[in-house]
């Protein structure tokens, strides 16, 4: 269920995006833009501190265009936050639920790729209780690391459904 | 910026007599393909405000996508559509230039355009209730506009879209279950062909200039207009990631689908077939999910390094959960 792009290309985003500011009205940005070299893309509280910057130098003082680039930012740094925290849970009950459904062994990568085909080629019924299910929990999982204040996510918690 | 301000000083200074200068330029927000400058002018008279709009970073070439048309044959469909009563943007030059690009001039028309202000702003509280039915009027108006009027369009009916569609998905190679389960859904529910019309292509909340003295003075960004089935933009603007989290209004975030469905009927005097929309907006939604896979590719590819451009590839997943709602949840 890994979402594209990945942390790594979130963060090289993040730190192009630094680097094309005004480096003289923003100089706390260079110190940033150095650990985004090198950052390890599970820090959380490396990632924090870039959020607490954005939040504090960049958010309250840009405007236009810069300042949607600068919430853009922000929102990719709590996408990953999100992802270090949840997807290793997730993955594993992924699997469980697909090697059950699917009744083979391998990993998610592969089983995902059977899934598909067997989807594509109706082996699998589209009204199949455990198939439909399986989607369910699936995407409410994503949608919980990717947008979780999207609406249509909202409205099916709403509606009483969960990745649980 | 300075560099871009002073080639377009130049341009400007050729079909506008009267230029004295450029007095601001300012990258507008929203429309991830096309760029789009607001230009506010020195004139003799007076002050005046212009937009330009280019392929992103002036690009001649455009490689972003052959879904979108030639930027100058936007122009052409806006000056067709104007002709035809349809609110549009004046065309006011269209340029090919090798320093900044190919793209045109057009009049700047005063309002809002950005979908999550005019879902949620006090400012058009009065008026947002009275935009669906104008969207019915609008996307009828369209419609009506005779096909003969264009050399060379392309057609996409249901199933070429659907197949085009999954065609750019599998080049991505990412195995998404969710997308297979509509893919299949989709094929085996294939509406028959109807008389094919003019569609925009992006008629949603977003590409529409909303204001309080006439409701929707200019319809934008015709860059993937074709012939193909009205029901297209019909439901396009119900997708739910056009309604700005206003899900409980499926036209735009600010209406009834009746309101627009109506008005839609009785300018083109006859009813739509409710059953044939379920499709075409199960379709939308999982066009929308391919485009955010895509705008992943074009930032890998370098053609737009933006951060907008990245980040939007998250949101796929929010189709996934619309795709979901619809077909297995409801």
């Amino acid at each position: 269920m890994r979402s594209e792009p990945t942390r790594k290309e979130l963060l090289i985003s993040i730190r192009s995006f630094l680097e094309d500011l005004n480096l003289e009205v923003f100089p706390n940005a260079k110190k940033h833009i150095d650990t985004l070299k090198n950052i390890n893309e599970t820090d959380d509280s490396k990632i924090n501190e870039i959020v607490q910057f954005i939040n504090d130098d960049l958010i309250s003082n840009l405007t236009g265009h810069n300042r949607f680039y600068a919430f853009v930012a922000r929102n990719s740094l709590q996408i990953i936050q999100r992802e270090i925290n949840l997807i290793n849970g997730y993955e594993e009950k992924e699997i469980i639920r697909l090697e059950k459904l699917l009744n083979e062994k391998g990993d998610i990568k592969d089983l995902n790729k059977i899934l598909c085909k067997r989807i594509t080629d109706k082996e699998l019924d589209r009204d199949d209780n455990e198939l439909k299910d399986h989607l369910i929990r699936t995407t409410m999982a994503k949608l919980s690391i990717d947008q979780p204040n999207y609406s249509g996510y909202l409205k099916a918690i709403n509606d009483g459904y969960s990745q649980d | 910026m300075e560099n871009l301000q002073k080639i377009l000083s130049e341009i400007i200074a050729d079909f506008i007599p009267d230029f004295i200068s450029i007095e601001d330029i300012s990258r507008l927000s929203g429309g991830s393909s096309n760029e789009s400058w607001k230009i506010t002018l020195n004139t003799r008279e007076n002050k005046k405000k212009i937009v330009f709009r280019r392929t992103p970073g002036g690009n001649l070439k455009d490689e972003e996508s052959n879904n979108f048309v030639d930027i100058t044959d936007e122009a052409k469909v806006m000056n067709i559509a104007n002709d035809y009563n349809v609110p549009v943007p004046k065309i006011i030059k269209v340029i090919n230039n090798n320093n900044i690009g190919k793209g045109f001039f057009m009049d700047f028309i005063e309002g809002e355009t950005l979908g999550n202000r005019i879902v949620n702003s006090d400012k058009f509280k009065i008026i947002r209730p009275r935009l669906a039915k104008k969207c019915g009027e609008i996307i009828a108006n369209i419609h009506k506009i005779p096909i003969s009027k264009f050399d060379n369009i392309k057609t996409s009916e249901a199933e070429d879209e659907l197949l085009k569609y999954e065609e750019v998905y599998r080049t991505h190679n990412q195995d998404i279950p969710v997308f297979e389960y509509t893919i299949s859904w989709l094929k085996d529910n294939i509406p028959k062909k109807i008389t094919k019309k003019l569609i925009h292509g992006d008629f949603r909340n977003g590409n529409l200039i909303i204001s309080n003295d006439n409701l929707i003075p200019g319809v934008l960004d015709w860059e993937l207009f074709h012939l193909g089935d009205p029901y297209e933009d019909l439901s396009w603007i119900c997708v739910n990631s056009w309604r700005f989290n206003k899900i409980e209004l499926p036209v735009g975030g600010f209406g009834e689908r009746e309101d627009m469905y109506i008005s839609y009927e009785k300018v083109l005097g006859k009813k739509l077939d409710r059953e044939r929309l379920k499709f075409w907006e199960v379709l939308g939604t999982l066009k929308w999910g391919i485009m955010c896979l895509n705008m992943i590719e074009i930032y890998r590819s370098g053609y737009d390094k933006s951060i907008d451009r990245a980040s939007i590839g998250r949101r796929s997943s929010e189709t996934e959960i619309d795709l979901i709602r619809k077909l297995i949840m409801s």
